[in-house]
């Protein structure tokens, strides 16, 4: 079949409604994806090194601006930070486009996601912004996030989708307490707790998206962090003796459950990883909590071992029966 | 169908844009409604401990420092200020001390209409997210309700700004 004769079928079943055009465009973006390096498939040592020697170039810019802070004019500190978070970035842009470089272009777009936000804080700073408020830092996040969703929309890398929803919890966390400032009704640590939880459930809603379009391999990079700081935080709102919840204690089992049934459901180990490692964390609380004096510990600790060696047997037979397949 | 392929998208992106709404909306619209009747009287430049002021019987009085008092009392005398805070129009004014003992005061913490002020919370900055607030800030707080106080407190020297002395009744 030549390229006439598909563009001949495509018109003819769309004059028969039997296909929509965002299937012919997402049918089309199928064939440029998988021309592209995928971000978190197939994560080999050679990967690993490309973003520990991201994170160590990254550490080296701050470490040098940090040491000769007094010595560098504005000039030299914005160009070492944003410049070369700038030229990063492009470098990134172009090795991505070769597939021969494979994930070489992930660690340049890792050292520009580190080196700009510090970057611009080192402009404002320059400019005579206080960088370190939330207010400022809002507005940092907010150019970086417009930044990420616009290389999306024109590069189709699901490492800006990344980088995007980084940026994006970042404004949330910086802008929510921008609103709050030093508010006494908004209790700090208990609000921290909500947010963190409400992001939470924000990532799986984003990952069950995710899952269904071609940036799948996000997937369970977002069910894996969605389900560590919803179960994170719901653990942490429980509180500990004397000052516990006891409404957040009590529905915690119940959160935990919903969270394995997603993983049997969805098909995500990184569901039954969080949801086994928290229910295996609040046995050992609740025990500690409210068995070790009445009890005592060694009778707990022998009651917890038990108790884990179930939770664990549960998680490895749910593992074996519905998600090994995959 | 866009709904339903989509929903997950909306529900994702949507739960953290209500809660920022939410928390925008908890923090400015009950203020809205819920209106503190009563002023107070406060000084600026004491410490809490500090009783050269105190109200007694709904009166204020001034304690000269003793001289057995740790603190150099000849520091401190002439910074120390009276102000009356209007709670409708949120501003401070200075007053003498011969005014503010005309006042009737009522000391308590807590207004008769159930209002308190209090410092701050100081958010400080976490990795890379940023202080919010400083405890040099105070609010009037009631009802679920925290109001913003418009106080100057820059020239205040002391961990706490502000030293309460007591609402004003009439």
């Amino acid at each position: 079949m030549d390229k006439h004769e598909v563009l001949l079928s495509i018109t003819k079943l769309s004059a028969s409604n039997l296909v929509t055009k965002d299937e012919v465009i997402e049918a089309f973006e199928g064939g440029q994806s998988k021309r592209a390096p995928s971000l978190t498939n197939n994560v080999g040592l050679s990967e690993v090194l490309y973003f520990i020697g991201a994170l160590i170039v990254f550490i080296g810019i701050a470490v040098l601006i940090g040491q000769n802070w007094s010595t560098l004019n504005s000039f030299t500190k914005i160009l070492a930070t944003l410049g070369f978070g700038v030229v990063a970035y492009f470098v990134g842009v172009l090795l991505n486009k070769e597939e021969k470089y494979g994930g070489l272009g992930f660690a340049f777009h890792l050292i520009a996601a580190l080196a700009i936000p510090l970057g611009l804080g080192v402009t404002f700073n320059q400019a005579g912004f206080d960088a370190t408020s939330s207010g400022m830092q809002s507005l940092i996040a907010a150019i970086l996030f417009a930044m990420y969703i616009s290389s999306y929309f024109v590069f189709k890398r699901s490492i800006f989708t990344f980088f995007s929803i980084a940026y994006a919890t970042w404004f949330f966390f910086v802008f929510t307490n921008f609103l709050i400032g030093s508010n006494p009704t908004f209790s700090t640590a208990d609000f921290y707790e909500y947010r963190v939880l409400f992001v939470g459930i924000s990532y799986i809603f984003l990952g069950l998206y995710l899952s269904s379009t071609l940036q799948k391999d996000l997937t369970e990079v977002l069910y894996g962090s969605g389900s560590l700081f919803f179960l994170g935080a719901a653990l942490a709102l429980g509180g500990w003796k004397p000052s516990q919840n006891y409404v957040w204690e009590l529905i915690y089992p119940g959160l935990i459950f919903v969270v394995l049934y997603l993983s049997v459901y969805l098909k995500s180990k990184s569901f039954l990883t969080f949801g086994t490692l928290f229910l295996m964390i609040y046995i050992l609380k609740i025990t500690g909590e409210y068995f070790s004096e009445t009890l005592g510990w060694p009778i707990s600790l022998m009651f917890c071992g038990i108790a884990l060696i179930g939770v664990g047997y549960y998680a490895f037979t749910l593992n074996k029966k519905y998600l090994s397949m995959k | 169908m866009f709904h339903k392929k989509h929903l997950s998208l909306i529900l994702g992106f949507s739960i953290p844009i209500v809660m920022i709404i939410f928390v925008a909306a908890s923090i400015y619209i009950p203020g809205l409604f819920v209106h503190p009747k009563f002023n107070f009287l406060y000084t600026t430049n004491q410490y809490y401990y500090d009783n050269r002021y105190i109200v007694n019987n709904g009166r204020l009085i001034y304690n000269p420092p003793s001289s057995d008092q740790y603190y150099d009392s000849s520091q401190v005398s002439g910074l120390t200020e009276l102000y009356l805070h209007n709670v409708i129009t949120n501003e401070s004014t200075q007053i003498s001390y011969e005014q503010a003992q005309d006042l009737q005061l009522d000391s308590s913490t807590e207004s008769p209409d159930g209002f308190k002020v209090e410092n701050g919370n100081e958010s400080s900055g976490f990795l890379f997210f940023g202080y919010s607030g400083d405890d040099s800030s105070e609010y009037l707080v009631g009802h679920n309700v925290s109001k913003k106080l418009n106080i100057n407190t820059d020239t205040s020297t002391y961990d706490y700004p502000i030293h309460f002395l007591g609402w004003v009744i009439q």
